[in-house]
C-alpha cells in the first residue's frame, strides 16, 4: 500500500516538475509549485506512516527501522540512510521553492522557477530511476530485506522484524535535529545559485539586483548550517562519547566548506552592493557554494571515502558526478554571457580601507576553504593514481588552516569601524587605546595560569582584543537606530567566534587525558579531585541494554554508560559522565567491563563550555535582522 | 580584468601546490590486508595495516582485544592493546599499527575510518538470537 502510493506518487511529481519546465504559461506557475509542495509533504508523511506502521515490505523501512526502535528515532530514521534522506531533500528543496517563490522572485520571467524545477528534477529523478525509499522488498535477509524494486505493484515479502536504525543515531534527541538541520542548510544553498543565474540569464541592465537577493538567500541557510555543525560537534562531545568534537573527517570538512563559502559571500556582497565592484567574483562565489553542497553530498553518500573502488557499485556516484559537470556547465555558460556585464566591475582603490578588508577577508576565507577540499579529495586522487590507500594527517589541517583563521581572527578586530579610505593605523591605536591595554592586561592574566606557548599567546591576544573591542563597541553603539541591522548581526557573529577561538586554543593546549583500571567501590584521582566509582547498574529497554557506572566527585554524580543495541551488529556506544565548570569538563568514558572492575578513559577537557557560548552567540546572530521586520 | 585574472590564478595554484606537497608530507600509508602476502616484511618493522572488522570477531582477552579485519580477499588476525576509539565497530574501516609475529598482527594504535553511512553487508551474519536478551 505504502510502497505503492508512494512510487506512483514519486512518479507523479516527476512529471509535475517536468511540465513545470516546459510550461510557457505564467498562470500556472504559482499552482504547479504549490502542488508539488503538497506532493513532497504527502511523500515524506506517507514514509513516515509506514515507519510507524512498522510496514517491513518497504525495504527501506525494514533495513533501518525496526519494531521496537523509540518513537522519536522512528521518525528520524527517514533521513538515517541515504534514500529516506534524499527524501528529506526534495521536501525541503520544495519548500525553499515555495519561499523563492513568495518572497524573491523575478517577476520579469520565469526563468528562476525553471532552473529551480531542473535542479528538483535532478533529485526527484534518483529516486524514481535509481533508488526509491518506497522501493518493496522482494528478497529478504536474515534480518531485513537484501533486493527491492523500484516498479509498483509487484509480489513482495515481508520481513517480520526490521533491523533497525544505526546504533550510532539512535542515542539521542540531538541526532534527530542535527542532519535536517544541515539539509536545511545545504539545499538553501540552492536559492542563491537559482537568484543569481536566473537574473543574469535575463539581464537587460547593470543594476546589482541579483546580488541583493543572492544575499539575502544566503543568509538563511548559512544560518542553519552554522546551528548544524554546531549541533554536530556537540552530538559527538557530549553524547557519544568520542571525546572530541572536530577530526578534520571528510563528512565534517564537506560541511565546512559551504560553510566557508557563503561567509566569504556574505562578506563580499555587501562591498558590491555599496561599490559596486567584485562582481565576477561574487558570482563565482554562488556558484562554488552551490556545487559544493552537492560535492559535499557525493563524498559523504558514493562510498568514494571507504575506496575510490567504491565509487563504481553505488550509482549514486556517478549520478552526482553528472549533476556537479551539468549544473557546473549552465553556470560557466550564464556567466560567460554575462561578460560584459562583469568587466564594468570597479577596480579596488583603497587596499587598507573597507574593500580591501574584505577582499582580505575573501581571500582567506576561500583559502580555507580550498585546502580542506585539497584535503578531503587528496587521498581519493592518491588512490586513483598510485593504487595505494592513504589517510591525511591531522597536521595537516592544523599547519595550513590554523594560521588561516588566526589571520582572520585578526581581520576581525578591524571590522568593527572601517573607514572606505586607508586605515591609519596610528591613529587607530591612538582611539582604541584603553581597550588595547586592557585586553594585553587581560591576556597576561589568562597566560600566567597556562602552559604556553606561541600560538596560544598569540591567539590569546588576539581573541580577547577581538571581544573586547566588539564588546565595547556593542555597548557603546547599539541603541543608535540609525545603524544597519545587518550590521549588528556580523557583530554578534564576530563576538561569538572571538569567544570560540579562546575557547578552542584553550582546549587544543590544555587538555590531557588518562586511562584508569578500577574496581567498584574504589576511588581514583585526577587533576587534584576524587572520583568515587559505584556499582554498575544494568537497564533493559526494549531496543538496547545500557550498563550504568554512577561516578561521584563529592558534590556530584553522573553516569557514563555503555549502550548495548539489540538487532543490530554487535556494537557498544559509550556516552561519557561529565563534571562541567566554566573553565574545564573532566570527562569519563568508559571503555569496558569487566565483571566489576572497569577500564575508563579521564580527560580534563579545557574551554568547552566557553566554545558552546561563543558558538551559540553566533547563532543567535541573526536576532538583530528580526528587528527590522518588526518595523 | 586580465592581469587581476592571472594573479587570482597564481593565487590559486600556488595554495593547491603549498597544501599538496605539505599533505604528502602528512599522509597515512597503509597495506591492504592481501598487500602483506606480496610485500617483504622484516620482523619487528612497524607497518600500517588498514581492512575492515569482521563480524562477529571481536573478543576481549586478558586485556586485549582480538579481533580479525579483511579487505574481501584475505584475513588476517589482530591482537590489539591500546586506546579503542569508541567508533570501534563490526564492519568500520580501522587503521592499525603494529608488527607482524607469526600470522598475527599485534597492534597498539588504531585510527577509525568514520563514514556516516550504515555499512552492513549482506545481512547474513546478523544473529538475532544472541543479540535480543
Amino acid at each position: 500500500m505504502i510502497y505503492n502510493t508512494g512510487i506512483i506518487f514519486s512518479w507523479i511529481s516527476f512529471g509535475l516538475l517536468i511540465f513545470l519546465f516546459f510550461k510557457n504559461k505564467h498562470i500556472y506557475t504559482e499552482i504547479l509549485v504549490r502542488l508539488n509542495l503538497f506532493i513532497q509533504i504527502f511523500l515524506f508523511c506517507l514514509l513516515e506512516i509506514g515507519l510507524f506502521l512498522n510496514d517491513f515490505s518497504v525495504s527501506y523501512i525494514a533495513n533501518y527501522s525496526a519494531k521496537s526502535t523509540p518513537p522519536l528515532y522512528k521518525f528520524a530514521s527517514l533521513w538515517g540512510s541515504l534514500d529516506g534522506s534524499i527524501l528529506l531533500w526534495n521536501l525541503c528543496l520544495s519548500l525553499f521553492m515555495y519561499i523563492y517563490l513568495k518572497l524573491y522572485k523575478d517577476n520579469s520571467s520565469d526563468i528562476d522557477i525553471k532552473i529551480f524545477s531542473l535542479i528538483m528534477i535532478f533529485f526527484v529523478g534518483y529516486t524514481v530511476f535509481s533508488s526509491s525509499p518506497f522501493a518493496g522488498c522482494i528478497e529478504l535477509a536474515v534480518v531485513g530485506c537484501s533486493n527491492s524494486t523500484i516498479l509498483p505493484f509487484q509480489e513482495l515479502v515481508i520481513s517480520n522484524i526490521g533491523r533497525g536504525p544505526n546504533p550510532l543515531l539512535q542515542n539521542h534527541p540531538l541526532m534527530a535535529i542535527h542532519p535536517p538541520m544541515l539539509y536545511v542548510g545545504y539545499v538553501g544553498m540552492t536559492m542563491p545559485f537559482v537568484a543569481a543565474t536566473s537574473r543574469l540569464y535575463s539581464k537587460s541592465d547593470d543594476t546589482n539586483a541579483w546580488v541583493e537577493v543572492a544575499e539575502k538567500t544566503t543568509y538563511i541557510p548559512w544560518l542553519f548550517l552554522t546551528i548544524g555543525i554546531t549541533l554536530g560537534a556537540a552530538w559527538s562531545y557530549e553524547v557519544l562519547g568520542w571525546g572530541g568534537y572536530w577530526a578534520w573527517d571528510p563528512v565534517e570538512n564537506v560541511s565546512f566548506i559551504p560553510w566557508l563559502l557563503a561567509t566569504a559571500f556574505l562578506h563580499s556582497a555587501k562591498i558590491q552592493k555599496s561599490q559596486n565592484t567584485l562582481l565576477n567574483w561574487n558570482y563565482i562565489l554562488v556558484g562554488l557554494m552551490f556545487l559544493s553542497t552537492i560535492f559535499g553530498t557525493f563524498v559523504t553518500r558514493s562510498g568514494v571515502l571507504i575506496s575510490v573502488h567504491a565509487f563504481s557499485n553505488g550509482n549514486i556516484g556517478t549520478y552526482l558526478l553528472f549533476g556537479m559537470l551539468f549544473f557546473g556547465f549552465i553556470f560557466i555558460f550564464i556567466g560567460s554571457k554575462n561578460i560584459e556585464y562583469f568587466s564594468k566591475s570597479k577596480k579596488i582603490e583603497n587596499w587598507f580601507g573597507k574593500s580591501g578588508f574584505f577582499v582580505y577577508n575573501n581571500i582567506f576565507l576561500f583559502s580555507s576553504a580550498l585546502v580542506i577540499f585539497i584535503g578531503t579529495i587528496f587521498p581519493l586522487i592518491y588512490e586513483t593514481l598510485y593504487n595505494r590507500q592513504i589517510t591525511i594527517g591531522r597536521s595537516y589541517y592544523d599547519i595550513l588552516v590554523g594560521p588561516l583563521l588566526l589571520i582572520l581572527l585578526g581581520l576581525m578586530i578591524f571590522s568593527v569601524k572601517l573607514p572606505i579610505k586607508n586605515i591609519n593605523i596610528e591613529k587607530w591605536i591612538e582611539e582604541n587605546n584603553i581597550l588595547v591595554n586592557s585586553s594585553l592586561i587581560l591576556s597576561i592574566f589568562i597566560l600566567f595560569y597556562l602552559n604556553n606557548s606561541y600560538i596560544l599567546i598569540f591567539t590569546v591576544i588576539i581573541s580577547v582584543l577581538l571581544i573586547v573591542i566588539t564588546f565595547s563597541n556593542f555597548y557603546k553603539n547599539y541603541r543608535n537606530k540609525k545603524t544597519n541591522t545587518s550590521y549588528w548581526t556580523g557583530q554578534i557573529a564576530h563576538l561569538g567566534i572571538g569567544i570560540f577561538a579562546l575557547g578552542i586554543i584553550f582546549n587544543v593546549s590544555q587538555s590531557y587525558s588518562t586511562e584508569k583500571e578500577i574496581n567498584s567501590f574504589e576511588e581514583f584521582n585526577f587533576n587534584n579531585q576524587t572520583f568515587f566509582v559505584y556499582d554498575s547498574i544494568e537497564e533493559s529497554l526494549p531496543e538496547k541494554n545500557i550498563i550504568k557506572l554512577p561516578i561521584s566527585n563529592g558534590s556530584n554524580t553522573k553516569f557514563t554508560s555503555l549502550n548495548i543495541f539489540k538487532n543490530s551488529s554487535q556494537q557498544a556506544i559509550s556516552s561519557p559522565a561529565v563534571f562541567r565548570t566554566f573553565l574545564n569538563d573532566i570527562y569519563i568514558t568508559v571503555k569496558f567491563i569487566d565483571e566489576s572492575s572497569y577500564k575508563l578513559i579521564v580527560r580534563n577537557n579545557y574551554g568547552i563550555f566557553i566554545m558552546w557560548i561563543g558558538l551559540f552567540i553566533s547563532s543567535i546572530s541573526f536576532l538583530p535582522r528580526l528587528r527590522k521586520y518588526e518595523k | 580584468m586580465k592581469k587581476n585574472f592571472i594573479v587570482v590564478l597564481l593565487g590559486i595554484g600556488l595554495i593547491i601546490y603549498a597544501s599538496t606537497i605539505i599533505a604528502s608530507r602528512n599522509t597515512i600509508y597503509y597495506y591492504t590486508t592481501s598487500e602483506t602476502s606480496n610485500i617483504e616484511i622484516s620482523k619487528n618493522e612497524r607497518i600500517k595495516l588498514g581492512g575492515f572488522v569482521v563480524e562477529d570477531s571481536i573478543s576481549k582477552d586478558a586485556g586485549f582485544t582480538i579481533f580479525t579485519i579483511t579487505d574481501g580477499n584475505k584475513d588476517i588476525e589482530i591482537v590489539f592493546d591500546g586506546f579503542i576509539p569508541d567508533l570501534f565497530q563490526e564492519n568500520m574501516g580501522v587503521i592499525l599499527d603494529g608488527v607482524f609475529e607469526d600470522d598475527a598482527f599485534f597492534a597498539d594504535d588504531m585510527l577509525v575510518k568514520h563514514d556516516n553511512e550504515y555499512v552492513s553487508s549482506d545481512g547474513e551474519t546478523y544473529n538475532v538470537e544472541n543479540y535480543s536478551e
